[in-house]
């Protein structure tokens, strides 16, 4: 090849990181040599199998540099049916001469509605990926499948990112070369001491220098992972991101539920070099503040941080108004505490953890009100945030009758608006859901039919199962809801319902208007703010214009 | 309104898309390209079934599955006649070893699918092409093109219905270009499918009726009565 050539096979080469896979496969049409040097490699260099096909648009990036291997592109569409195209794909994908091309590959959980049929088609798919052992990072979301493939997993030498389950998954840890990303799931049983002898710890701490480290506990106790470390003194010095789940639990008298101690923590990670940090936590007890005391002890250390996630998680106090509201003034009391909070954090994400039908206690409108208002007073010293990611916005909005009426009733006013609700009031009013507690059908209300919605668009991320931080590093998935299911949901006798999955397109885009004034608030008082996902719903934002669009509603 | 479940199965190019289409939106595409992986529709039917002293009409809705015959798919089939009430096998009667391949699915649909009850028509494609045109009637000249077009049948009617005979299965020549016959396929299929199902259909109805369900409580909601002394609105 001409030095010329090379040049500008450079530039292509660049380019084509933009390029989603339909754009890709039409370069690969151009030219032998596109089609060879760029299109090929970059086709197959990462590879996600997702249940549905992903949301797809001119206006925004998320479908880029991945391919897609998907099922049925229809509105209305079976679980056969959608499992006919995937397996198909799935199929095509192992006839391929370029498998050693994939350096990446992610395979989702429950893919298939035939399940068993379906794993077998992915462990073959996973066997040919992994007798090549030239992949860098395999993320099998399904436990099974992954049980299915772990003796050959945990053998792969070239991975960058690693996941471990069990009490067996570091044996093979000196054959891993240059891991820079360890996932850890802990089963609650275990027993840290059979895992982590002070070799594997070694190497763990030599390995994840400038790395990331996530730690899954089944008992929500991360903290004694680091206490556990601690006594071993081992140190990570380096340590870019980290993610961690720990829960002070009610009433639990189990050896692994503890408060929420940053005694050890901040002696095992020099969180003076954490760029991102997500934790996963609550404290449930009555008349402790361990949460607030972890909190304020570590803030002081994270002088580097640029990206912050928080993800609340309850058992017994779930959809508790006084519990959301504490939950909030420890983050935000965190958040206004962090060193050059104004200056350095680009990236925000909390997720609330809202009861399923969105019925909560003491959520008098006023309770919301106040919760706004802690917000109001946080978000306007974050001048530099970039990027807001907020799950489950809508049901914690909803969770208060006042608010979900005024989505149904007296948000929105435009034509398309004014044309859909009147239907979606309808639907309430011939609706009911069964309610456990109260051992009877009960009618959809606002509150209830707000928190469904929130649910079903989330479906949109929720299989990603990774990091909140990086959810827009994802497309989202093109799901829906046939406005049926979820606890019981049936329609009066004499009604006849025409409601289904090709109701669900004109709700997602009657959500994003409901979030046009909080939209109009954001982009005022955040002046570098280039996006958001609020329950599902992308907004993309011009810092430039101070102008904002929905992406794909 | 009852639903079944509907493939279609065959070698590729014997016209099963264009059958399919015939019957959906009852139009023919000469230059119909080869079906990537699979199709799917619906139509319905109605069928006036005679109940013992009652004849009431009956609405059928097909979700018809247009499967890829090519060899490439093979490998899907099972996934698309599971759970499936009623196949077409299609062959193409101007292509002599397209018959044998059909007696290929027949034979794997009756290994692989344990269900008595799927009814499995016979179809033999193209007849169009091996029928004499009005205007060949008349025509001296154009008789021998009418011959020629008689040559181009591989497979007779005979063969192929004693087969299906043999096999149990029903059975018809169709044209998906001019429509003969194809409207009668699904009518066909779907008395039988009826005759079959009946006695399920009948009991099933009854016990929504009576209420009674093994001993178990249908649930069926009913708005909440305005006289309710508990109900604000009453």
């Amino acid at each position: 090849m001409a030095f010329q050539d090379q040049d500008i096979f450079i530039v292509f080469s660049h380019a084509s990181l933009f390029l989603n896979q339909n754009d890709l496969l039409s370069l690969s049409l151009t030219s032998k040599k596109m089609h060879d040097m760029i299109a090929i490699p970059r086709l197959y260099s990462n590879i996600h199998i997702t249940k549905n096909p992903v949301l797809r648009t001119n206006k925004w990036f998320l479908d880029g540099g991945k391919t897609y291997v998907s099922g049925y592109r229809s509105v209305l569409k079976t679980g056969d049916k959608n499992d006919i195209f995937l397996y198909d794909r799935i199929e095509r994908l192992l006839e391929t001469s370029h498998l050693k091309c994939i350096k990446q590959l992610t395979i989702d959980e429950d893919l298939f509605h035939n399940r068993e049929e379906g794993l077998q088609l992915l462990q073959r798919l996973v066997n040919e990926i992994t007798d090549l052992d030239v992949i860098e990072s395999l993320d099998i979301k399904d436990p099974t499948l992954f049980e299915l493939c772990s003796a050959k997993y945990y053998r792969l030498s070239s991975l960058k990112k690693r996941v471990v389950y069990g009490e067996t998954g570091f044996d093979g840890i000196k054959l891993w070369q240059n891991f820079k990303s360890l996932k850890w799931q802990l089963p609650e049983s275990l027993d840290l001491q059979n895992v982590i002898i002070p070799e594997v710890g070694v190497m763990l701490m030599k390995q994840l220098n400038g790395g990331e480290l996530e730690i899954k506990d089944e008992a929500y106790s991360s903290l004694r992972v680091f206490e556990y470390f601690d006594s071993l003194n081992l140190r990570f010095k380096n340590l870019r991101r980290l993610k961690l789940n720990h829960v002070h639990k009610q009433g639990d008298g189990s050896a692994t539920s503890m408060r929420l101690s940053s005694r050890a923590f901040k002696d095992v990670v020099n969180l003076s070099n954490l760029k991102a940090l997500e934790l996963e936590f609550s404290c449930e007890v009555d008349d402790c503040e361990c949460d607030d005391d972890f909190l304020q002890d570590i803030t002081g250390n994270l002088v580097s941080l640029t990206s912050l996630g928080f993800i609340e998680k309850t058992f017994t106090k779930k959809g508790y108004h006084y519990m959301d509201e504490k939950w909030d003034l420890v983050v935000n009391k965190f958040i206004l505490n962090l060193p050059n909070v104004s200056k350095d954090l680009r990236l925000l994400s909390i997720r609330h953890d809202p009861p399923l039908n969105g019925k909560g206690i003491d959520t008098v409108d006023g309770n919301l009100l106040r919760r706004k208002k802690l917000y109001e007073k946080v978000l306007p010293k974050l001048t530099s945030l970039e990027t807001i990611i907020a799950p489950t916005v809508l049901q914690s909005i909803t969770s208060y009758e006042m608010y979900a009426c005024d989505l149904l009733w007296n948000g929105c006013k435009c034509a398309f608006c004014s044309k859909y609700l009147p239907l979606f009031d309808k639907y309430i009013m011939n609706h009911q859901y069964f309610s456990t507690p109260d051992a009877r059908y009960l009618d959809i209300i606002p509150i209830v039919f707000a928190a469904y919605t929130g649910k079903s668009l989330a479906k949109r991320f929720d299989p990603q199962k990774n990091w909140d931080l990086d959810l827009l590093q994802y497309a989202p998935e093109d799901t829906t809801w046939n406005f049926h299911g979820f606890e019981r949901i049936h329609h009066f006798a004499s009604y006849e319902c025409y409601f289904d999955e090709s109701s669900f397109e004109p709700l997602a885009t009657i959500i994003s208007h409901f979030f046009y004034p909080y939209m109009n608030y954001l982009i005022k008082i955040l002046p570098n703010l280039r996006q958001t996902m609020l329950s599902g719903i992308y907004f993309s934002v011009s810092p430039e214009l101070h102008t904002y669009e929905t992406i794909y509603d | 309104m009852l639903q079944f479940k509907l493939v279609l199965l065959g070698d590729s190019s014997v016209g099963k898309s264009s059958i399919v289409h015939r019957f959906v939106k009852d139009t023919f595409d000469e230059l119909r390209e080869s079906t990537i992986g699979a199709a799917f529709l619906s139509q319905s039917i109605t069928i006036h079934p005679n109940d013992g002293n009652e004849t009431k009409d009956v609405v059928i809705k097909f979700e018809i599955w247009d499967t890829a015959g090519q060899e490439r798919y093979k490998s899907l089939a099972p996934m698309y006649y599971r759970n499936a009430n009623a196949a077409l096998v299609v062959y193409d009667i101007t292509q002599e070893d397209s018959l044998q391949k059909a007696r290929n699915w027949v034979d794997e649909l009756k290994n692989k699918v344990g269900d008595d009850d799927l009814v499995i028509y016979l179809l033999g494609n193209k007849v169009d092409l091996c029928q004499e045109t009005p205007s060949t009637e008349t025509s001296p000249d154009s008789n021998e093109g009418g011959d020629e077009e008689q040559k181009v049948r591989a497979i007779s009617t005979e063969e192929a219905k004693q087969y299906a005979q043999e096999q149990g299965l029903l059975f018809r020549e169709v044209s998906a270009k001019t429509g003969e016959g194809v409207k009668e396929i699904f009518q066909d299929i779907g008395e039988k499918l009826y005759d079959l199902k009946k006695d399920e259909i009948l009991s099933k109805q009854n016990r929504q009726i009576g209420g009674g369900n093994n001993g178990q409580v249908d649930i069926n909601l009913q708005r909440p009565s305005t006289n309710d002394p508990t109900s604000c609105c009453s």
